[in-house]
């Protein structure tokens, strides 16, 4: 009598018999021949091909054209004002933008659509001898900082990046709605920029430059992603006119204030501040729309612009001899004739009061009173508490009011248990 | 060998068996209790315990017991258990915990460690009849030993009640019961199935386990081992065992869920993924004895869920290798290795967890002689234990250390741990392989020998020496 000793200590010894029989591999593939290869790897590549045809049609679809028809059919204004220069000695640069941003919130555009980007604190710099102001006229009062400036970008904050990502919308997913311009298809923007230039480059900040193909990109990007209907581009800096150079988006008006090799000079300097407090493109802008009364068609000053006036006519009111430098216009891009678009179409909100048209064929009615002759009280189904309660226990909205521990249901639930218990040994005795 | 004539069988004792007595597992019991009651509630060592309660090598942000007294809270007063990121236990211990006054909850973590030492004990008694493979005689001498409760190893005798003592007097487990971790609670439920499945009863080792393992989501993978305990105390042949523990873990799951959506009425997809979804995603990556918060916290976010995953299925790959070897005659060893492996690699490991492992050890000491780094093991424990809380200090108290201090000790410990474990199995192979080859020589030779003596005298087969199979 042998003692049974596990198979597994003698080391798995096992039958042979145990194991199935492979079949022989002899007949598992056939032979391709040479042509039958070739199809096949054409066959693939075409159906690759058309698969990919396929699924990229839809981008081959061109964006359906603006109708530029009905000036109506914007709906909202935005203005992203950027002041790209840092430094006391820049002091113009960061009053070109406050004007701008005071002028268009006077027009209409709400603060929330404005993106004010300013490279520099003049209104604390340690150098105003008017602290906590920043004025664009040195024989004005009016101070353009203020109690309501709504500052989006600040100082290091204004870099390339940040203006192309702003532009284009490529920003993180927590980005605050503040510093997102969150146009759609039926957004005017107004782009303003001012600081130092050159041919076909803006400086930022005296770090890193802005190119001309770099912003006409943006602007693709933007008409690619439906960010705008129409959009007017102003710069004033040296060589400005460069800077629109490349734009190829369509819908995009373009304003410089000095051509190719030509400076744009500052307007006057302020003797207490000891810097420039504006520049002349600027002045000169402010000079057209600060002439522009909402309540009424016409103009503050004679030869000045009222609501009504148009691009055309802003244009016209530069002069290049008091500019010292020579503006130049791009409007090839433009689908509306710069004749008929009118400047609150960029410089206040779309929607004016002007353009609402009075409900003329009002019926006058007289006030009646409805008695119905037996009041009737409605009975109002609404779920009892009980209903609500025995579906899920309510989740308590709001501040929760703790009440006082009850521990009524804690016995119940081990009560529960217990009995759970209880039926369990019930279970496996029998 | 040395005797003629028909072997005897083992030496028959001059009275009838005595039954076990538990005064010595009494004595041991006691004395653990007390040791753990007394630092739980006098006064004295009041800055002991909030030094081990707040400790993040005793507790985890799964098992702080601060934690369970806010759902507590939340309970008493019917407010929503799981819309906060803190509480990450089941419902299930709730209701006891109410009924229980909070002053008494750290008697109940004593009477439950006490409860895991008295399954060791259960444990390390019953092992005797159910794993003779791991008893079978290398030698000779160990032939004729006395066959009682008694392993030898380490130069000591390991009775039951040595072993529950063992497990007590361990310093880790103490600060475990100390800090008031409700991993306590979860290791007593594994022990508890580990306890039934060895009494042969499966559906009270697949609830038991199923608590533990809506504690921790680890104790899932004892599943097959269990059953193979069972298997072994029911004689039961067939393997199909395993899937029936895993049906009934999934039948008790389905029992508590109802119970929490229905009597307890919570919403039984807030408790899953605040309970076990929490354990597998691993959101909370505070410092502790395991590897996974450090490489977490490095790990870029795109990369986190494949990192999460392999981190998640290592613990799980080492079953199959240790059943298939170890299982089918020796499973409690398998589940004395994996309480090991499950230590090392789950992630949210405390001392506790490591304080059971090594309380189950023990169990083994007959193979302890067969180990070839005892001293690199010995070591490691030494430096892991005090350089703990000193780079911990260092890195967070004194600010003249960093995280990397505190995390190359838990590279030691994994490493430690890790050959630690290989040593184990190592000598339980090495020792089943003596005492397979002891049973094939003396088999030869009765052989031999019956061939020598005669054909016609019918030789009594050694069946009661030797390895039983």
């Amino acid at each position: 009598m042998l003692v049974s000793v596990d198979n597994h200590l003698l080391g798995h010894t096992r039958t042979n018999a145990a194991r199935p029989s492979r079949p022989p591999p002899s007949h598992r593939r056939r032979e391709h021949g040479p042509t039958t290869t070739m199809t096949r790897t054409i066959a693939t590549i075409l159906a690759v091909l058309a698969v990919t045809l396929v699924l990229a049609l839809p981008s081959f679809a061109s964006p359906p054209a603006a109708n530029a028809t009905a000036a109506d059919d914007a709906t909202n204004n935005w203005a992203v004002l950027v002041c790209t220069s840092r430094y006391w000695f820049n002091y113009r640069h960061v009053a070109n933008t406050l004007s701008m941003y005071r002028t268009v919130k006077r027009l209409g555009i709400p603060d929330d659509q404005i993106l004010l980007l300013l490279a520099d604190d003049m209104a604390c710099n340690p150098r105003n001898s008017r602290p906590a102001s920043v004025i664009n006229n040195a024989e004005d009062r009016l101070d353009l900082y203020g109690d309501t400036v709504e500052v989006d970008y600040r100082g290091y904050e204004v870099t390339v990046e940040n203006f192309m990502r702003l532009l284009t919308d490529r920003m993180p997913e927590h980005t605050p709605r503040s510093k997102r311009l969150l146009t759609d298809e039926k957004s005017r923007i107004l782009v303003f920029m001012t600081g130092h230039g050159g041919d076909e480059f803006l400086k930022f900040q005296d770090k890193e430059e802005l190119g001309a193909q770099d912003l006409a990109d943006a602007f693709a990007q933007m008409w690619e992603k439906r960010r705008y209907r129409e959009v007017l581009f102003m710069v004033d800096t040296c060589q400005a006119n460069t800077l629109y150079s490349r734009i190829s988006a369509p819908n995009v008006v373009a304003v410089g204030s000095s051509a190719k090799d030509e400076s744009s000079y500052s307007h006057h300097m302020d003797m207490n501040l000891g810097v420039s407090v504006i520049d002349r493109f600027t002045y000169a802008n402010l000079e057209a729309l600060e002439s522009v009364h909402l309540a009424s068609a016409s103009a503050s000053s004679p030869g000045g612009l009222n609501r009504t006036s148009s691009l055309a006519d802003l244009f016209a009111t530069y002069d290049p001899v008091k500019l010292a430098s020579t503006p130049g216009v791009r409007s090839d891009l433009s689908k509306r004739p710069l004749e008929s678009i009118p400047i609150l179409d960029f410089f206040g909100a779309s929607l004016t009061g002007a353009k609402v048209p009075r409900d003329e064929d009002r019926v006058v009615l007289e006030a009646r009173l409805e008695v119905s002759p037996v009041p009737t009280v409605e009975k109002v189904a609404r779920p009892t508490e009980e209903e609500v309660g025995e579906s899920k226990a309510p989740r308590p909205v709001g501040p929760v009011k703790v009440g006082p521990a009850s521990s009524w249901r804690a016995y119940l639930h081990a009560a529960a248990l217990a009995g759970l218990v209880g039926i369990m040994s019930f279970v496996t005795l029998v | 060998m040395s005797e003629c004539g028909p072997a005897h069988a083992a030496p028959v004792p001059s009275s009838p068996p005595r039954p076990p007595t538990y005064r010595r597992l009494a004595a041991a019991l006691t004395l653990g209790a007390a040791v753990r009651l007394v630092l739980q509630y006098v006064p004295a060592v009041a800055a002991l315990r909030t030094a081990a309660q707040s400790s993040i090598l005793t507790t985890t942000p799964l098992t702080r017991w601060s934690r369970l007294q806010e759902a507590l809270y939340l309970y008493d007063r019917g407010l929503p258990l799981y819309d906060n990121a803190l509480v990450h236990q089941p419902p299930l211990l709730l209701p006891l915990l109410s009924v229980i006054p909070a002053s008494m909850h750290p008697l109940l973590l004593t009477i439950v460690d006490t409860a895991v030492a008295a399954g060791l004990a259960t444990l390390a008694r019953r092992q005797r009849e159910l794993e003779p493979a791991a008893h079978a005689p290398i030698d000779a001498d160990d032939d004729h030993a006395e066959p009682g409760p008694k392993i030898q190893g380490g130069g000591v005798a390991w009775t039951p009640a040595a072993v529950a003592l063992a497990y007590l007097l361990n310093p880790l487990s103490i600060l475990s019961c100390v800090a008031m971790d409700a991993g306590v609670i979860e290791r007593g439920a594994m022990i508890a199935a580990a306890v039934f499945a060895s009494g042969g009863d499966s559906i009270w080792a697949s609830g038991a386990i199923t608590v533990a393992f809506q504690m921790g989501f680890y104790p899932v993978a004892l599943a097959p081992i269990l059953a193979l305990i069972q298997r072994r105390a029911t004689q039961l042949s067939a393997f199909g065992v395993i899937p029936a523990v895993i049906i009934s873990i999934l039948m008790w799951n389905i029992i508590f869920y109802t119970f929490y959506t229905n009597v307890m009425e919570l919403d039984g997809m807030a408790v899953l993924k605040a309970t076990t979804g929490f354990v597998l995603s691993v959101p909370d990556l505070q410092p502790n004895l395991g590897i996974f918060w450090y490489l977490l916290t490095e790990v870029f976010d795109h990369f986190r869920g494949f990192f999460v995953m392999v981190f998640q299925l290592h613990p799980f790959v080492y079953l199959a290798p240790i059943i298939m070897r170890f299982g089918r005659e020796t499973p409690i060893f398998c589940l004395t290795v994996y309480t090991g492996v499950l230590a090392t690699l789950k992630a949210y490991p405390t001392v506790g967890d490591y304080a059971l492992w090594l309380g189950l050890l023990p169990i083994y000491a007959n193979t302890w002689k067969y180990f070839r780094y005892p001293f690199i093991t010995a070591n490691v424990a030494v430096y892991c234990a005090f350089l703990f809380p000193i780079m911990h200090a260092l890195w967070t108290r004194f600010a003249s250390g960093n995280a990397n201090f505190f995390y190359a000790l838990t590279l030691v410990l994994v490493l430690g741990a890790t050959v630690l474990q290989a040593d184990c199995l190592h000598a339980m192979h090495v020792r089943l392989h003596h005492a397979h080859a002891y049973a094939v020589d003396k088999m030869h030779a009765e052989v031999e020998e019956s061939e020598e003596v005669g054909a016609d005298q019918v030789v009594e087969g050694p069946g009661n020496g030797g390895g039983r199979g």
